[in-house]
């Protein structure tokens, strides 16, 4: 009794933890999650004693014994669930912290209660930490029955307990830190996924020896279960047997940065408090437009396109879409294709030029990195299309005109045309890089020049067509996620999970069966998910792949790589490096397989538009006829 | 007081094309119900007030009616014609000035206009002169060019009325038009609304400012707990519910004796002596303020001053709601 009373009020704590037992979502997102943690834990777990039971003891009949030892294999396998659960879902749960309090308006009440600021971020921590860490308790009753298996030490069970926890603490600091700093949930969300992602591939991809809980503890284990340990601390503490203080004085580093982080937080808190809520986007792209004028102004202020008061003759909402807002406005697009165009044209020079085919690779590459960037903005500009309207009460005005809902998404729809085009200016360059490198200029005027000619127009067409249908599907997928929404920043992230999910999904659901189509059987590597022809395995049949193109929502642009790759296959033959199939199929199939793919993404498209556009008024909220055909497909056809 | 269906059948009995029809109007959000079997009959040209406390189903009816419900039980026209079935057709003899609304930022007055004029469809040679004469109408002309986020909030609701006024509806639904507006643009919007009034105009208007209501409608409607509570003419619901006038006499001989003998005069509830004057608690349906006049002089008083009080709304409202909705 005494001990409770010496606990504190946490009052913010509790108010916290209380609003987030009050919502629905809490108990959907963790049942959610519960089920996809546990049933990815069931599969690790399962598939280790399998390989276990099947390797160790082939003579052993007591299965029950052939088990035991086996949660040394299990247990690796299951902890390396709870470090990606961590890096995905923490920020996302922190980043809201500050910044719901200044999109409420409600931080100056807390500021000038008696809470210290360091006791608010102490308890914003706390609030965020539990959540988390009830949902990797999750996990335990698996722990706890690989752990009974034996073959898990118990020096190896604590060390793995505290840095989870660190990596926690590590990764909501971040978001926290993001939380105090940003206006708006959705700039700090963006910016929490920004640093844990570069932090990832610091630490993990590049490998550059920075102490994280998961680096700490991947070489902890590893050592641990097969000895030896690579460099420096880890190497002296495999002398010394691995003791349990040697991981809480390697996670120093870690434990100041978490304080640093807490203490910037705390020294933020009141001097971001109030900053005026922009969009981040449009943020970006003033300095943008302020950094052009400026270079105009040295350049004798030559005026292209004006702002001017001008006014719509029929389709008023893409009208406000494209002349009134920033995003739209040809003054703007202009500066943007610019600096997005820039540096990818001195790229793909830059890859012309080279001859050592490498660069090939590279540009398939930076296509992607393009491709994340476009989708992004898509998304965040797309999925806000309805919620910003209901955001600035302008929402009942528009749906009381005579305008169907289905002509005002539309509309909406249309008004976004100008940027996508703006967007997909630097990933045709790259498409048109890549037909120019690929054309065998030296072939004579001959009926296979011809051929090949009719070949590659044919490939520029289709990326066209693909990177259009492309942005399509991903702001009507997004128009669709964001349009129940009430707040920006959960359209935003409601839309941003959806498309990433679905990215992700072949990935997850033809990992998991291991299945032969995707499954490098000699290597043992995950060889889906990673972007174009070039990482393909041999024994992946041209069906399957095809059946891969046409599950994710990129697909599109796979097979338009794999058309490319198909049509010039004598270049590809000449370059059999490991990265490159040795033979290539019949053209013609594969031809005939990338057109299936892109015919069906182009009806993908399709098909969610029309499921948008047939549930309008439910998404927009207010009673509309039946929708004519017209109305579905007809004009649609033209302007949507 | 007639409730309902008696009041309803009342209009219908007047033989008046009606403007607004509800019958047995039910609104659900999940397991509560806002609305709970509103009938509401107004006939064209007719301004109704809809008065209520906060929550008790106000907003909700205006927007079953606005064509923005998807979801209702019952029966509602506008012009005769049903608002789940000819949304469309609704939407175009209709307005609807929601109680919050936000404005387009990135636009001057002109190009909001513009922007509604063409989602009303309003064809383009007509659009210039039309908008100019609901800029005139709104004493907005001087704003034209003005951007629409640095307006006073007096100034958005004008242009908010110049937005439904476009499409020249036959039907005004305004939700709290007056709702945090200061004393001036009260007056000015009070002046429009009796100009749209005048011009004929089916207007259908909620508001708290009770006394607002008593100046500018025909009829009024008070709803609680999802319920209508009374509806009527003023005058009607001021005689059902026995609310007493008040009037301010003051005279030269006031003495015991005249005090008794005011008290004894008909209609005369209740004589409250005061400083400086007698407040006497007049119900009129018994006798009148002429006659309260004409019996004090008989009653040998000597007024120096008799002053009825205003029409007592908001004691109506008070006697008619519970206080149970916040």
């Amino acid at each position: 009794m005494i001990l409770w009373r010496l606990i504190p009020e946490l009052p913010l704590l509790k108010r916290e933890l209380t609003e987030l037992a009050a919502r629905r979502r809490t108990y959907v997102v963790r049942t959610v999650g519960a089920v996809v943690i546990l049933s990815l834990a069931v599969y690790f777990v399962g598939d280790a004693l399998a390989s276990f039971v099947g390797n160790a003891f082939p003579g052993e009949r007591n299965t029950t014994l052939k088990l035991l030892g086996a949660g040394a294999i299990a247990f690796p396998r299951l902890v390396w669930l709870l470090f990606p659960a961590i890096q995905i879902l923490m920020p996302s749960m922190t980043c809201g912290s500050i910044t719901i309090e200044k999109e409420r308006n409600t931080i100056g009440t807390l500021f000038v209660t008696r809470l210290s600021p360091m006791t608010i971020v102490l308890e914003k921590l706390g609030s965020r930490l539990i959540p988390m860490l009830s949902v990797l308790i999750l996990t335990f009753p698996m722990l706890a029955f690989v752990y009974s298996l034996g073959g898990v030490d118990q020096t190896l069970l604590k060390a793995t307990i505290w840095l989870v926890l660190w990596e926690c603490l590590l990764y909501a600091s971040i978001g926290l830190l993001c939380s105090a700093w940003y206006s708006t949930t959705v700039g700090a969300f963006v910016a929490s996924y920004v640093l844990t992602g570069v932090l990832f591939t610091v630490t993990v991809i590049l490998d550059f020896g920075i102490p994280t809980p998961f680096r700490l503890w991947v070489e902890y284990s590893r050592g641990m279960t097969m000895g030896g340990g690579r460099g420096g601390f880890l190497q002296t503490l495999a002398t010394m047997g691995y003791p349990l203080w040697g991981v809480f004085l390697a996670t120093i580093p870690v434990m100041l940065f978490v304080v640093c982080a807490l203490l910037l937080t705390r020294f933020l808190l009141f001097r971001r408090a109030f900053v005026s809520q922009s969009s981040l986007l449009l943020k970006i792209f003033r300095r943008v437009d302020f950094f052009f004028h400026n270079l105009n102004q040295q350049a004798g202020g030559v005026i292209v396109f004006a702002d001017r008061e001008s006014f719509p003759e029929s389709d008023p909402v893409a009208w406000r879409e494209r002349e009134k807002k920033s995003l739209g406005k040809a003054r703007y697009l202009v500066r943007i294709l610019m600096v997005l165009e820039l540096p990818v044209l001195f790229i793909c020079l830059w890859a012309a030029i080279d001859s050592s085919g490498l660069p090939t690779r590279g540009l398939s590459q930076l296509l992607l990195v393009i491709w994340s960037v476009v989708a992004m903005i898509v998304t965040m500009k797309a999925s806000t299309l309805l919620s910003s309207e209901r955001a600035r009460e302008t929402m009942e005005a528009l749906l009381s005109t005579p305008m169907t809902g289905a002509s005002i998404l539309r509309q909406k729809i249309m008004g976004m045309h100008r940027l996508m085009m703006v967007l997909a200016a630097p990933l045709l360059s790259v498409h048109l890089t890549l037909i120019l490198m690929y054309m065998n200029f030296s072939l004579s005027f001959t009926s296979g020049m011809l051929f090949q000619l009719f070949l590659l127009l044919m490939y520029g067409g289709i990326s066209v067509l693909s990177t259009w249908m492309l942005m399509n599907t991903i702001a009507w997928v997004s128009v669709l996620c964001g349009a129940r929404c009430t707040t920006q920043a959960r359209s935003v992230m409601t839309a941003m999970v959806v498309v990433g999910s679905w990215i992700c999904l072949s990935w997850t659901v033809f990992a998991i069966q291991r299945n032969p189509l995707v499954y490098d059987q000699y290597s043992g590597a995950n060889l889906v998910g990673v972007y174009g022809r070039n990482y393909d395995p041999a024994e992946i049949g041209l069906a399957g792949r095809s059946f891969l193109r046409m599950l994710r929502i990129d697909g599109a642009i796979q097979a338009n790589d794999e058309l490319l790759t198909s049509i010039t296959s004598a270049a590809f033959r000449t370059e059999s490096g490991r990265y490159f199939r040795e033979a290539v199929e019949n053209p013609v199939s594969e031809i005939l397989f990338s057109l299936l793919v892109v015919v069906w993404h182009v009806g993908l498209c399709w098909g969610v538009r029309w499921i948008a556009l047939r549930r309008s008024s439910r998404l927009l909220g207010r009673n509309d006829e039946n929708l004519s055909t017209e109305e579905l497909f007809g004009a649609g056809l033209q302007t949507g | 007081m007639k409730t309902g269906e008696q009041a309803v059948a009342g209009a219908v009995g007047s033989q008046k094309p009606m403007a607004i029809s509800l019958r047995n109007l039910r609104v659900t959000y999940g397991k509560f119900e806002a609305v709970k079997g509103i009938s509401l009959d107004i006939p064209q040209g007719e301004v109704f007030g809809f008065i209520g406390p906060n929550g008790a189903g106000k907003s909700s009816t205006f927007r079953v009616l606005a064509t923005l419900q998807p979801k209702f039980l019952g029966q509602a026209l506008v012009c005769g014609l049903d608002v789940l079935r000819q949304p469309q057709k609704v939407r175009d003899i209709m307005g609807f000035v929601p109680d919050f609304f936000g404005v387009y930022e990135d636009l001057t007055s002109l190009e909001y206009l513009h922007f509604f004029a063409a989602a009303y469809r309003i064809p383009m040679e007509k659009r210039k002169s039309t908008i100019d004469d609901v800029l005139t109408l709104t004493d907005m002309s001087h704003k034209a060019h003005s951007p629409v986020d640095g307006l006073s909030r007096g100034m958005k609701q004008r242009l908010a009325l110049a937005r439904v006024l476009l499409h020249d509806p036959k039907v005004l639904l305004l939700d709290e038009p007056s709702s945090g507006l200061d004393p001036r643009a009260r007056i000015e919007m009070r002046e429009l609304l009796k100009a749209l009034r005048e011009m004929g105009k089916t207007i259908l208007i909620s508001s708290h400012i009770l006394s607002e209501l008593s100046q500018l409608c025909t009829r009024i409607g008070i709803i609680e707990l999802g319920k209508m509570v009374a509806q009527g003419s003023l005058e009607d619901i001021y005689r059902q519910l026995q609310v007493m006038r008040v009037v301010h006499i003051r005279v030269e001989n006031a003495s015991p004796e005249l005090y008794e003998r005011v008290k004894q005069i008909p209609g005369v509830h209740e004589v409250e002596q005061q400083v400086d004057r007698w407040a006497i608690r007049l119900q009129e349906h018994d006798a009148s303020i002429a006659d309260l006049h004409e019996s004090l002089v008989a009653a040998k008083a000597r007024l120096t001053m008799f002053q009825p009080e205003a029409m007592d709304m908001e004691t109506a409202f008070m006697k008619l709601t519970e206080g149970k909705t916040v």
